[in-house]
């Protein structure tokens, strides 16, 4: 199990030196192991922006747990597992922001126009949105206002209307069908 | 904004101070029990051997259970330090389940043989908060210590390592106790030592990633935690 290939042991020689403080050693370090590190990321199928912070993270949480690295065992496997916990760590941080996320339709007003947004547009836009969202009924106006305007959480805001979960969904979903009505008809009409 | 990987190696590599590699996990063990005990003799010798102690040591049942509460400390404390260490196995966990389940099971059936021979649940059992104080007495000094060993590994697997720590502090002050607190009968052992125990531990697993997390991203470069 402790049998260690010749780039294992000269890994675990250098991170040796870095515990002596051997800056250069350290580098050297550093240097060889982020290509690895990014690979075994990259496997996992995340995205560029990500894999790039995550890498960052293994080389702070390497820096970190350095004194932990004992000479007389493999280098790899020690890595290995720093990687393992801080892709579990973010997989746990994406599941927590995904619980707060509502899913709902995508809204196409914008993008798929054929004229192109302006400054003067967006601004008129603006303010049909927020007429369009005082003419919705008041159980659908106070989804939108406590999940979309103020960012509130399912929970945070069935717990301040009192309304379930699943109602604040359904009254979300129906409001943003209303919304995507309302303002395609002032398209329409000529804004 | 954030650095760049290449700038943050650089960086990195333009702080790296030396670090003392940490003992193997059964070394520090050693030195956290031989700490513990010192903290406990001094315990017992304040407040005075309990006085049937000699009489009790006689009883195997006695020493056994004693002696699987010392198992199970050390057993539970050279888990958590092997916890923190990346790339050790984590059934490393499972060592202090066994010398657990002898020192429950020696507990329960000395409760059995007194109900047995009694007839009765033994009176008072119910309300022997001095067992709880005497135990968070004994496990405080162990457990900050503890904290302060763990906090220099890596905290990979927080809420077992925390759990493990406090079963080990717990484990060992509940020992010490029982050298110099004395107790009438096996239920109230059984209710409220093994019952503490286990509540701390349990207690200390779910404040186990308050207790032991990475340092923030901003505090990593200058960590002391090497």
């Amino acid at each position: 199990v402790n049998a260690r290939t010749p780039d294992d042991e000269r890994l675990g020689q250098l991170l040796q030196a870095a515990q002596s403080g051997d800056a250069d050693a350290y580098l050297l370090l550093l240097e060889e192991i982020t290509p690895r590190v990014r690979r075994l990321i990259l496997r996992r199928g995340l995205v560029r922006p990500e894999v790039e912070d995550l890498v960052q993270d293994v080389l702070l949480s390497v820096h970190v747990a350095r004194a932990s690295y004992d000479p007389g065992r493999p280098f790899l496997p020690w890595l290995a597992a720093i990687v393992r916990n801080r892709l579990a760590d973010r997989a746990r941080l994406y599941a927590r922001r995904a619980a707060h996320e509502v899913l709902v339709d995508d809204l196409d007003v914008t993008f798929s126009d054929l004229v192109p947004n302006t400054p003067v547009e967006a601004t008129g836009s603006a303010t049909a949105l927020t007429d369009a969202i005082r003419a919705l009924p008041p159980g659908q106006r106070t989804a939108i206002e406590l999940l979309k305007l103020n960012e509130l959480s399912l929970k945070e805001a069935a717990a301040a209307t009192g309304v379930s979960v699943g109602a604040l969904k359904v009254a979300t979903h129906r409001a943003m069908a209303a919304l995507r009505r309302l303002l395609s008809v002032e398209d329409a009409d000529g804004h | 904004m954030q650095m760049d990987t290449d700038g943050l190696i650089r960086s990195l590599a333009d702080h790296v101070e030396p670090v003392r590699p940490l003992d193997r996990p059964w070394r520090r063990t050693a030195v956290w029990a031989a700490v513990a005990g010192l903290y406990l003799a001094g315990l017992i010798a304040v407040m005075s051997p309990r006085q049937d102690l000699g009489e009790r040591m006689k009883e195997p049942l006695f020493v056994i259970e004693q002696a699987a509460a010392l198992v199970t400390g050390l057993a539970a404390a050279a888990a958590a330090f092997a916890t923190v260490v990346p790339g050790r196995r984590r059934s490393i966990a499972l060592w202090s389940l066994a010398p657990l389940t002898v020192w429950i099971a020696t507990v329960s059936l000395g409760a059995v043989r007194e109900y047995a021979a009694a007839g009765e649940v033994p009176p008072g059992w119910r309300f022997d908060w001095a067992c709880v104080g005497t135990i968070l007495a004994g496990a405080s000094l162990p457990a900050l210590l503890m904290g302060v060993m763990l906090k220099r590994g890596a905290p990979l697997t927080p809420r077992l390592s925390a759990a493990l720590g406090a079963l080990a502090a717990a484990g060992l002050g509940n020992l010490g106790v029982c050298l110099f607190h004395p107790h009438s009968s096996n239920l109230i052992v059984l209710v409220w030592h093994c019952g503490t125990v286990l509540a701390l531990a349990a207690l200390a697993g779910a404040a186990g990633p308050q207790l032991l997390r990475w340092p923030p991203r901003r505090g990593a470069l200058f960590s002391s935690n090497v």
